[in-house]
């Protein structure tokens, strides 16, 4: 396991250097310049760390290696396919969660305390790296047979709009909450307004996406063959 | 000739299909609208609208088009094939070159052509002539890319994001802005108008972009002649284009975004319930100071009297601002929002202001004394009546000026009265006066002189008497005086004026310069002008921001440099909005918060 990781990051690291970089990169320049309030500034590096992150991270992944023929020399070790999986998602993690973990060093070192709240800070991209990973594992349950990186970044991209799209109409105030809480950007989206109704303790959010995502992650391993989807 | 024919014979064919597809996109879709806006307004002229499409996709079809042309026959054994061939490399590229932007160029001049032939508006005109420059600069590019990667979809992202470059860094980097499409884009031409359309500022963009052009294909030609090439991977592409993005994020955020040091931060104080504070008026007299700031509560609906005006004194050390503990609301709106008081001079809070208190057409004029500090009023003073003021308009509005002990209002009468007491205000004259009419509100960007005609105030030196014409002159715009320079906004022009002769009679200035809001400022929501000051040759100028999220700012220019109003620091911050500049070189800003900031970086002394 500890030598699948480690190939892993030594093939992804340089994702995550770019990740770190362009996310740490934007924070710093738009919170030194301040052209947009402190808070508005981090909502956008934090959505740009949503919508690019989980589709950087998963082209990476398992769509690379079928797109390398290297998939079936890694089914062919003698390794449980379920750990290649593990390996894998731990390295998705990492390139979604490092670069937002970067930005918001970053901004509590240029703008802690100056506008927002070092907790509200911390918050903001915590509920961002959240939403980041459960697209992720979305993201990756649904493009895992894909024999492509450009497809499954298109692929990928398409969950995004779409979750983008049905989180909008989740948020109608006849929706019951409970609902609300599949959507992966439910850590992010304002459900707010006068006739929304209570809003779900966010515990509640967190148990549902830990459940869709041991769901989703389960399924995508027992589909970890060789196969490709489009191929008979 | 016979070979270069058959190579020009060779690339026809393999182009030809972009001219097809570009014709059917840039001339067939605006005809399906054209036809669509027939058949919805009845009567109406047909028009042709092309020219959004082809400005829009006209430099990625000349990206396509020039990598398609280098990567088909750069990849795997058909370069072998052309490099075995009896064939001078440079000429067989020259050709390829050529041919593909005769195609590029006809693909996006035709539909214009189309469009100007129909249209009454010659707009497509100034495209037509100086857009494929750009077109070139881009297919060049495109060229280039292809030469370089060999590798069509790494070939078309590295071009497009230069060419994200070529066409958006002119439009935030001041000294590149010659170069920018908006140079033709702003131009409006409304009639076929030859000695407008090779305007000079038009040569000089296509000169640049031209430039731009014949490098990259030189370059280009050199690259394939040597067999360089890069092994472009997704590494190499993603960090060009995320590279092209942040360098254009960077120089606007840095030529928007604040460049003063911050020297101190100072909190205002908080409501109890969540609010956005602003602030409105900011004095600073010597070492003392206060801040009246605006508490606006955090909710969808403002409703009257939820806004909370609370002032607070401070005091300026040189180690900083030192706000005092006390906090009081200021609960009478008499205080909240006079822009016009003019100030005693060594009482910090008192202010003085001239009201109409008349009514049922009669117009009954006053002087109010008020202290921010304490809230008190004085007794009003009647100054004078005026009936029927509609066709005897009060020629130059009124006219405060405060010198040591004495306060003269000057208008229809001259009103001299004595402010020893500051809030007792006592009349010594009231006589009638006349003060010549002065012309409206002139368009100050195209008057290079102005004169103003000063009243003639018996105890006042020249330069007092237009003191007291700058000071609460309502009939100038917004403007600020120093004693030296002039600064006035015109609608969104900063126009700046030098004074140059000041007799009894008469003040003349001229002007030096003026500035114009970048499109930048515009793209990003930032109205001009909220406030202006001038003070030590700077002109401090507030853009209030109107979209959600961008902050209001504050610029600083140099009055003194060459050219005048040479941009020299900015400042932002959420609802920047007031400043103070000090004699030392620091400002204070209010808004959110209070700011003490440090003198821009770069200064011209002369």
């Amino acid at each position: 396991m500890r030598q699948l990781i480690w190939k892993e990051w030594h093939e992804q690291s340089w994702r995550l250097g770019f990740g770190c970089l362009v996310l740490g990169a934007m924070a710093l320049i738009g919170l030194h310049a301040r052209i947009l309030n402190d808070n508005a500034m981090m909502m956008w590096v934090c959505f740009i760390g949503i919508t690019l992150l989980p589709v950087l991270s998963i082209t990476g992944l398992l769509p690379a290696e079928r797109n390398e023929g290297t998939f079936e020399s890694l089914l062919a070790l003698p390794v449980a396919p379920w750990k290649i999986l593990a390996a894998k998602t731990v390295m998705g993690l990492v390139l979604c969660a490092g670069p937002m973990v970067a930005a918001a060093v970053i901004s509590l070192l240029a703008a802690g305390g100056r506008e927002m709240l070092d907790q509200d800070i911390l918050h903001l991209y915590a509920d961002s790296t959240l939403s980041a990973i459960s697209l992720l594992l979305w993201m990756m349950a649904l493009t895992s047979r894909l024999p492509s990186e450009a497809r499954a970044g298109l692929l990928a991209s398409g969950i995004l709009i779409l979750w983008i799209l049905a989180t909008a109409g989740l948020a109608y105030p006849s929706v019951p909450p409970l609902a609300r809480a599949i959507s992966p950007l439910v850590f992010v989206y304002q459900f707010s307004g006068d006739h929304m109704g209570p809003l779900l303790p966010e515990w509640v959010n967190l148990l549902v996406a830990a459940v869709i995502a041991i769901v989703l992650w389960v399924w995508t391993a027992k589909r970890l063959t060789g196969a490709v989807e489009g191929e008979s | 000739m016979k070979q270069l024919a058959a190579l020009a014979w060779k690339e026809w064919h393999e182009v030809r299909i972009y001219l097809w597809i570009a014709l059917g996109v840039f001339v067939g879709l605006p005809v399906i609208g054209m036809l669509e806006a027939k058949y919805q307004h009845v009567g109406g002229r047909y028009e042709i609208s092309a020219s959004p499409w082809v400005l829009i996709f006209g430099g990625v079809l000349a990206v396509f088009v020039a990598v398609g042309a280098t990567c088909r026959d750069f990849s795997g054994r058909l370069e072998d094939f052309w490099r075995s061939r009896p064939l001078n490399v440079g000429r067989w590229l020259l050709v390829k070159y050529f041919v593909g932007l005769a195609v590029v160029l006809a693909s996006c001049v035709l539909p214009l052509v189309v469009e100007l032939c129909i249209d009454k508006q010659k707009q497509a005109l100034l495209f037509a002539v100086w857009f494929p420059f750009m077109w070139a600069a881009a297919y060049s590019l495109g060229f280039l890319s292809g030469c370089l990667l060999r590798r069509t979809a790494h070939a078309a992202m590295l071009a497009l994001a230069g060419m994200l470059l070529v066409w958006f860094l002119p439009l935030v980097l001041p000294p590149l802005q010659w170069m920018s499409l908006t140079v033709i884009t702003s131009y409006y031409l409304p009639a076929l108008q030859w000695p407008d359309v090779f305007d000079a500022r038009f040569v000089q963009f296509a000169a640049g972009m031209a430039a731009v052009a014949v490098l990259m294909a030189i370059v280009s030609i050199q690259i394939a002649r040597r067999g360089w090439r890069i092994e472009a991977g997704p590494k190499m592409m993603y960090g060009s284009v995320s590279a092209a993005l942040l360098i254009l994020f960077a120089s606007a955020a840095f030529q928007l975004g604040t460049n003063l040091p911050v020297l101190q931060q100072v909190d205002l104080p908080q409501m109890d319930s969540p609010s956005r504070i602003a602030s409105s008026r900011l004095r600073c007299v010597g070492q003392r100071g206060f801040i009246m700031a605006e508490y606006f509560p955090d909710t969808p609906q403002l409703q009257i009297g939820q806004v909370k005006f609370k002032l607070r004194t401070f005091d300026l050390t040189p180690s900083g601002i030192k706000l005092e503990s006390t906090i009081r609301e200021v609960t009478d709106s008499l205080f909240w929002g006079y822009q016009g008081a003019v100030w005693a001079p060594n009482d910090l809070g008192i202010g003085y202001v001239v009201d109409n208190m008349g009514g049922d057409g009669r117009d009954e004029y006053m002087l109010r004394a008020v202290s921010l500090e304490t809230e008190a009023k004085g007794e009003p003073q009647f100054l004078w009546e005026q009936s029927d003021t509609h066709s005897k308009p009060i020629p130059y509005g009124f006219a405060v000026y405060v010198r040591r002990n004495r306060l003269y209002v000057i208008s229809s009468h001259l009103v001299v009265l004595d402010i020893s007491q500051p809030l007792k205000p006592r009349i010594i004259s009231n006589t009638p006066f006349s003060w010549p009419d002065v012309p409206g509100s002139p368009e100050y960007q195209d008057m290079d002189r102005l004169v103003f005609t000063l009243p003639q105030v018996a105890d006042l030196s020249p330069a007092e008497r237009l003191e007291a014409t700058m000071g609460s002159a309502s009939y100038i715009n917004l403007h600020s005086f120093d004693g030296e320079y002039l600064c006035i906004a015109d609608g969104d022009v900063l126009v700046a004026y030098r004074l140059t002769d000041l007799n009894g009679i008469t003040a003349t200035f001229k002007k030096i310069g003026q500035y114009e809001p970048t499109i930048l400022e515009d793209v990003f929501g930032l109205n001009p002008y909220g406030q202006m000051t001038v003070q030590n040759g700077l002109v401090y100028a507030q853009f209030y921001g109107r979209s959600a999220g961008v902050n209001s700012s504050i610029s600083v220019f140099d009055l003194r440099s060459n050219p005048t109003l040479r941009l020299v620091g900015h400042f932002s911050a959420p609802g920047a909005e007031v400043v103070q500049p000090l004699p030392d070189g620091r400002a204070i800003v209010g808004g959110s918060k209070l700011w003490l900031i440090g003198p821009p970086p770069k200064r011209n002394p002369d």
